[in-house]
């Protein structure tokens, strides 16, 4: 029994790590430069095909067969790849003012779609398949806490500063010397690479890509996941991710009527949050901690006589 | 070269439909800066009511009347409730919140009226609902249900079907009627002075709330003029109709210069033909890629759009 559970659990766990680490690319483009990027997915999708091409086609040619050094190569041509992708993308949109990078994020996710459907090396509709199995739970997992600490020291060097101060206030970021384009190109660069990673990780985890996952509702599933988790914190989007993965299995027990629905829920709360509380669930699951700890320490300080 | 032509006949009415949508995204970005991105779910919602409102036996003036306001009005609230209140908080917040009601948009119609393409004389899905509404809704075979027309110009071998210069002509005189309404009504001046001025417009009187109010009106009033056409056309209505043709009417209306109304209706026909001539030299495939790759384009070449004019932005 407790075996069974435990090698159920694998895949919603693989799963949640990797949404996890898309989040945390987002994270840093939309809470971080506060650019929409509503192509996450295609990025992921360009970096999981590249590296999934670079193992069964390149690295055989290359004589390459240590499994190790295969996966850290493939992860490196997945976020290289994404990143030039991201390259073509953002270097017309960000000169611009207004949305252009939210909706040609998109377009550009529909012509990678469009572009993975029809090329028949690797698979076109049906998905490209035997890819090797490199990847396991460890390594999602692995990557996922390199991805969040490197983040957070990101966060707090001058590129990341500039990043935020840019978001916060274009023309007062411009008259301190930050040079707005770069810091914003840096941040969707950076975001791109890590979906990239995330995507190298999927491929050689479940052995399969389809074209499906450069959707563009899979796009919109980490922007909820960024969104409702608190797209002001890294916290919060690994909450986001874990929601999003942990309620449909949880809604598995539940009704049809309750459980098909569910995107109307994520819909709502999106916009619930975007309304009444910006920083999403991730502060409300700190102030409740708080709270919490705020209970203790009183009681604590009753027992040693203080004011409380 | 025969082909040719006969491709960029047929693409007009496809891009006559783009056009009416891309109205309403230029309109709104024009005054408020704001990608609406829940317009195409109220091209879908304005599609479907016209579709129930015909089938109810309500001549299809009525219908679309009805369709227009309440689709309209729907899009006011929506304005009121989830855009106003985010006025002043950035481009961002607004965004997400439209990408947020465009899904529930999209979900609540595929709940209540089941993901499947419904077609004249739609009918209520089975469950609850059918056995509430089925014995309001009179018998199919009784019903007198309006179609464009069917018949079709024959000139040299180059073929135009009525319904498709039907289309196409309704969406030049719509243009034409809203170019009208934005240079020479009071109200319409209203529009035209907040896209380019907002605070200078503020100061001379015209009322700030009640003028972008209109603007949704009037949007997502043409969005189910564009619902009604592409509904008949194709005779089919899906719950993901919006999110399609709304994405590539936003396409057209960057293609043509968003915030130019003339440009919406110049990118969304270019669009249509493009479209069109990859069907017909088996690129079918590419066809939904197609209105991206135009987009970036333009981006990258001339990002102000066909019509448009390049606008400096002051601090």
């Amino acid at each position: 029994m407790m075996e069974q559970l435990l090698e159920y659990s694998i895949l919603p766990l693989t799963l949640f790590g990797i949404t996890a680490i898309q989040a945390l690319g987002l994270q840093l483009i939309l809470g971080g430069a506060g650019l929409l990027s509503l192509g996450h997915a295609a990025f992921y999708a360009v970096g999981g095909y590249s590296a999934a091409a670079f193992t069964v086609y390149a690295a055989p040619y290359l004589g390459l067969s240590q499994p190790l050094l295969l996966m850290l190569i493939s992860l490196l041509v997945g976020a290289g790849s994404a990143l030039l992708a991201g390259l073509i993308v953002a270097v017309p949109c960000l000169r611009l003012q207004g949305d252009y990078l939210a909706m040609a994020t998109l377009g550009f996710a529909e012509i990678i779609g469009t572009a993975l459907k029809n090329i028949d090396a690797i698979g076109g509709t049906r998905g490209f398949t035997g890819i090797p199995k490199l990847s396991s739970l460890p390594w999602v997992f692995s990557v996922l806490a390199l991805v969040w600490w490197a983040l957070a020291r990101f966060n707090r060097t001058g590129l990341g500063l500039a990043i935020r101060a840019t978001r916060d206030d274009e023309i007062a970021a411009r008259s301190l010397g930050i040079n707005t384009y770069a810091t914003k190109l840096s941040a969707f660069l950076l975001g791109s690479a890590i979906a990239g990673l995330a995507g190298a990780l999927y491929v050689h985890a479940l052995q399969f890509i389809s074209p499906d996952e450069a959707d563009f509702s899979r796009s919109v599933v980490i922007v909820l996941a960024v969104v409702i988790g608190g797209m002001t914190s890294l916290f919060g989007s690994v909450l986001g991710a874990l929601i999003l993965v942990a309620v449909p299995e949880v809604l598995r027990f539940a009704p049809d009527v309750i459980r098909e629905q569910r995107m109307i829920y994520f819909a709502l709360i999106v916009i619930f949050v975007m309304l009444f509380s910006p920083k999403g669930l991730q502060s409300l699951v700190l102030r409740l901690a708080r709270r919490h700890q705020k209970n203790e320490s009183s009681s604590l300080g009753r027992r040693l006589g203080g004011a409380g | 070269m025969f082909d040719l032509i006969q491709y960029l006949v047929d693409g007009l009415a496809v891009g006559s439909v783009y056009a009416l949508i891309a109205l309403g995204y230029s309109m709104v970005f024009g005054v408020l800066q704001l990608v609406n991105f829940a317009h195409g779910e109220l091209f879908m919602v304005g599609a479907y009511f016209v579709m129930y409102a015909i089938s109810l036996g309500l001549p299809w003036p009525v219908a679309l009347g009805l369709g227009m306001c309440f689709v309209g009005l729907f899009a006011v609230a929506m304005e009121r409730l989830c855009y106003k209140p985010l006025r002043g908080a950035g481009k961002l917040a607004p965004l997400i919140t439209a990408v947020g009601l465009s899904l529930l948009l999209q979900n609540l119609v595929q709940a209540i009226l089941g993901p499947n393409p419904q077609s004249y004389p739609a009918r209520v899905p089975e469950g609850k609902l059918s056995q509430f509404f089925g014995q309001y809704l009179p018998d199919p075979s009784q019903l007198q249900i309006p179609h464009l027309p069917d018949g079709l110009f024959d000139w040299n071998d180059l073929v135009i079907r009525h319904r498709d210069l039907m289309i196409f002509t309704i969406a030049v005189f719509v243009t034409l009627g809203l170019e009208l309404f934005l240079r020479k009504t009071r109200p319409g001046r209203g529009i035209r002075a907040l896209a380019l001025q907002p605070n200078a417009a503020k100061l001379v009187g015209v009322p700030f709330d009640f003028t972008i109010s209109m603007t949704f009106f009037i949007g997502a009033a043409l969005a189910v003029v564009a619902g009604l056409l592409q509904g008949m056309a194709d005779n089919q209505v899906t719950p993901y109709m919006g999110i399609s043709s709304g994405l590539k009417a936003f396409a057209a209306a960057v293609l043509g210069g968003i915030g130019v109304i003339p440009g919406a209706l110049l990118g969304g026909l270019v669009l249509g033909i493009a479209e069109r001539l990859l069907v017909g030299y088996d690129l079918s495939t590419y066809k939904d890629g197609a209105a991206f790759f135009i987009l970036i384009i333009v981006l990258l070449l001339r990002p102000q759009g066909l019509l448009g004019k390049a606008r400096m932005v002051k601090v």
